[in-house]
């Protein structure tokens, strides 16, 4: 029942665009896998080519070991929340849910009960003989998701299916999903533009960018190590701070400035490349960046700025201050005091840094799996050392880091 | 719901503003004159014994009830009734529609080459004058014409043999082209997602047509029939130009009865009457369609 997906060198091209380029990826079975990416980088043609509806310009599609390429979307028994509903018009919730497994010669009772089943688990039970045009946009996107769920398929994919529910409605949906992927463990591929449910569904996280896969990791893994500057800046909000540094060596230790200090890479951290006196571009996220009275004693290094604006949103407060030249975001504990045009002091851990090169935007830096990371929420027992083999591809770099040889724990 | 009466009138509610007649006057002024009075005037001349000529053009009067009686006493009108709607329901409502429904299909999953080809080859027979119409089909029906080559008896002429069938099957190809059109562009305007999704969701061709995309274009056959058989129940150039309405009354549909009954016989008076009947079926087809219409959707 279990089925892996996998692309090989797909590439689509939409007239003289190139709408998804050469991916490479594998969708392990059971595995729960994000799409995330900006708007128009080929999510929703790399979901539609898994489905059947695009054709591939290049490359090999397979779902479960099977080559997929030339069978049409009837038969490869996925089912699709699309990004648009394509609800059936005319057709109440209770036959726009039932289509599918009708199609397949369910038995009538068999239908009604099941319709019944995720009518209820989706809130829908009181809008059954209702049409399309009749419902709310979130009662619709339940429906789509619904049309889905109805079904056992080999995959899911779902293209942004909670995008148009109430923030309660959404956490509450999301809860259902996971509940039903540990449950069924149908391998899933689910793109959304939201980063909790990337960093709290997915198993692993694929980031693209204009149609290319920037890197396929562990929520955790992805965000503690971006692979480059776009998925540094896309992970995590707010925004990861880039600002311009540079290399120096000073007896076989090398240290790097930014900001107006210098800092020793921390031990354990090691660069893959960049030589003495290279430009690069240091990452640090806002959380790292801390109010010099809230800060802990790993952080070591002082900066001092005066602060541009404050942003409370509750729990905690994000503070724009410009420090040497340079406008960065920090994660500031509530009711902090701090006000405009303040000067301030702003702590920073130099382990938590992030370097890349100025050029390629690759980063440079490897640094030592934070703890933690390992015990990952369970992939399934499907999954063995070689089915995790797709843990960290990487368009470009095909040297696999760390991620791909620590050893797994299946629970 | 529990608010309202307590609140006053609606103020949601449409409502008529005198003041507007003002605006509307010329159109309403052309509208009567110009639509509503003839026709009113045709339904009048419907219940006298006007004449073409002699002296009953001058002098004549209203009869009452009289044409009707004659009417249902009238062989000759019967059977061009249903003729008439012989001709309607076989060429128009299920040949055309039909056809045209196919072709539209057809086309749509064709490669582009052949979809060019044969669209514009339909549609030329439509351009064509329906007297160039009527001539093609007249020669390829004739003894020694394609048609009883074509059946290996050179002696036949089909024209005699089945004159409804021919007349009915040259209206068919000249006028399929109409339909297909209609109905390829309501396939263009279907919202392609919810196709896929049915395809996806593992519907069968056949599923997927029966159940998704018929009841999705259902305005549009609704449109369609309604237009082909208003187009078709006053069809008269065609049939006129291949057989003069016979051999015999075999092919005398109800306006080319009417045509003879006043313009050949001078019987100005029964001839609007019996067109009178034309309008009035028409008007239940178009009731039927409207009706089909609103039932779902
Ligand atoms: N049928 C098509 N013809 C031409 N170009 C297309 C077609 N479908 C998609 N594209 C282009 O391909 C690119 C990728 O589109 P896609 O729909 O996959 O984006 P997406 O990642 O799903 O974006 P979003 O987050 O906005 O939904 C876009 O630049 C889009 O303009
Ligand atoms: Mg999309």
């Amino acid at each position: 029942m279990l089925s892996e997906v996998r692309f090989e060198g797909v590439h689509k091209i939409f007239g003289t665009e190139n709408a998804v380029e050469d991916l490479n990826l594998t969708v392990n079975a059971g595995e729960f896998l994000v799409l995330v990416g900006p708007s128009g980088c080929g999510k929703t043609t790399t979901l539609r080519m898994l489905a059947g509806l695009e054709r591939p310009s290049y490359g090999r599609i397979l779902i479960g070991g099977k080559l997929v390429n030339n069978v049409s979307p009837r038969f490869r028994d996925v089912a699709m929340v699309f990004q648009s509903y394509a609800l059936y018009p005319h057709m109440n919730v209770y036959d726009n849910l039932a289509f599918g497994m009708r199609a397949r010669g369910a038995a009538n009772d068999h239908v009604g009960r099941r319709v019944r089943e995720t009518a209820e688990v989706l809130g829908l039970g009181h809008l059954l003989k209702r049409r399309p045009s009749e419902l709310s946009g979130g009662q619709r996107q339940r429906v789509a998701l619904g049309r889905a769920l109805i079904r056992q398929p080999q995959v899911f994919l779902m293209d942004e299916p909670l995008s148009n529910l109430d923030a309660g409605l959404r956490v509450q949906m999301r809860a259902e999903l996971s509940r039903l992927h540990q449950r069924f463990r149908v391998t899933t591929v689910y793109v959304t533009h939201d980063q909790v449910e990337a960093m709290t569904m997915g198993d692993r996280i694929a980031v693209m960018n204009a149609g290319r896969l920037q890197q396929v990791d562990a929520p955790e893994t992805l965000y503690d190590n971006p692979a480059n500057l776009f998925v540094a800046g896309f992970i995590g909000s707010p925004r990861m701070n880039f600002v311009p540094g540079k290399l120096t060596s000073a007896n076989g230790r090398s240290s790097v400035t930014f900001l107006g200090i210098t800092t020793p890479l921390s031990t354990g951290a090691r660069l893959t490349a960049g030589a003495d006196d290279s430009e690069v571009t240091v990452g640090i996220r806002p959380e790292d960046l801390m109010w010099r009275p809230a800060a802990g004693p790993d952080c070591t290094l002082t900066l001092a700025a005066t602060v541009d604006v404050v942003e409370p949103m509750g729990h905690e407060a994000y503070v724009t201050a410009l420090c040497a030249g340079e406008t960065v975001t920090s994660r500031f504990p509530p009711r902090s005091g701090v006000r405009t045009q303040e000067r301030v002091e702003l702590a920073l851990n130099p382990a938590r840094l992030h370097l890349f090169d100025a050029q390629s935007g690759m980063t440079i830096l490897q640094r030592p799996q934070a703890a933690g990371v390992d015990t990952l929420r369970s992939v399934g027992e499907a999954r063995t050392n070689d089915s995790a083999r797709g843990r960290s591809e990487r368009q470009g770099e095909p040297e696999a880091r760390g991620a791909t040889t620590r050893s797994e724990e299946i629970s | 719901m529990a608010v309202a009466g307590t609140l006053g009138p609606r103020l949601d509610r449409e409502r008529f503003q005198w003041s507007s007649l003002l605006m509307l006057a010329p159109g309403l002024a052309l509208l009567g004159g110009l639509f509503l009075g003839p026709v009113l005037y045709a339904f009048y001349i419907g219940f006298t014994n006007l004449a073409l000529v002699g002296s009953r053009s001058r002098d004549y009067s209203f009869t009452g009830l009289e044409n009707v009686t004659r009417m249902l006493g009238d062989y000759v009108f019967v059977k061009s009734s249903w003729l008439t709607i012989l001709f309607v329901v076989g060429s128009a409502i299920v040949g055309q529609s039909v056809l045209g429904m196919l072709l539209a299909i057809l086309l749509r999953n064709a490669v582009v080459p052949i979809r060019v080809v044969v669209g514009s080859v339909v549609i030329v027979a439509w351009v064509l004058p329906e007297i160039t119409v009527a001539l093609i089909w007249y020669a390829f029906s004739q003894a020694g014409g394609t048609l009883s080559i074509l059946l290996g008896h050179t002696s036949s002429n089909y024209l005699v043999l089945v004159p409804m069938l021919i007349v009915s099957v040259a209206n068919l190809w000249r006028n399929v082209a109409f339909s297909m059109l209609v109905f390829s562009a309501g396939l263009r305007n279907l919202p392609s997602e919810v196709l896929e999704a049915a395809e996806v969701e593992g519907a069968s061709v056949w599923r997927r047509y029966r159940l998704v995309i018929l009841p999705l274009l259902r305005p549009t056959i609704v449109t369609n029939l309604l237009l082909v058989t208003i187009l078709n129940l006053s069809e008269f150039t065609l049939i006129y130009a291949m057989t003069q309405g016979g051999p015999g009354i075999e092919t005398t549909t109800l306006p080319i009865y009417v045509y003879q009954e006043a313009f050949v016989f001078h019987q100005l008076g029964y001839g609007t009457a019996i067109s009178l009947v034309l309008v009035l079926i028409g008007a239940i087809f178009s009731l039927l369609f409207v009706r089909a219409s609103r039932s779902q959707v």
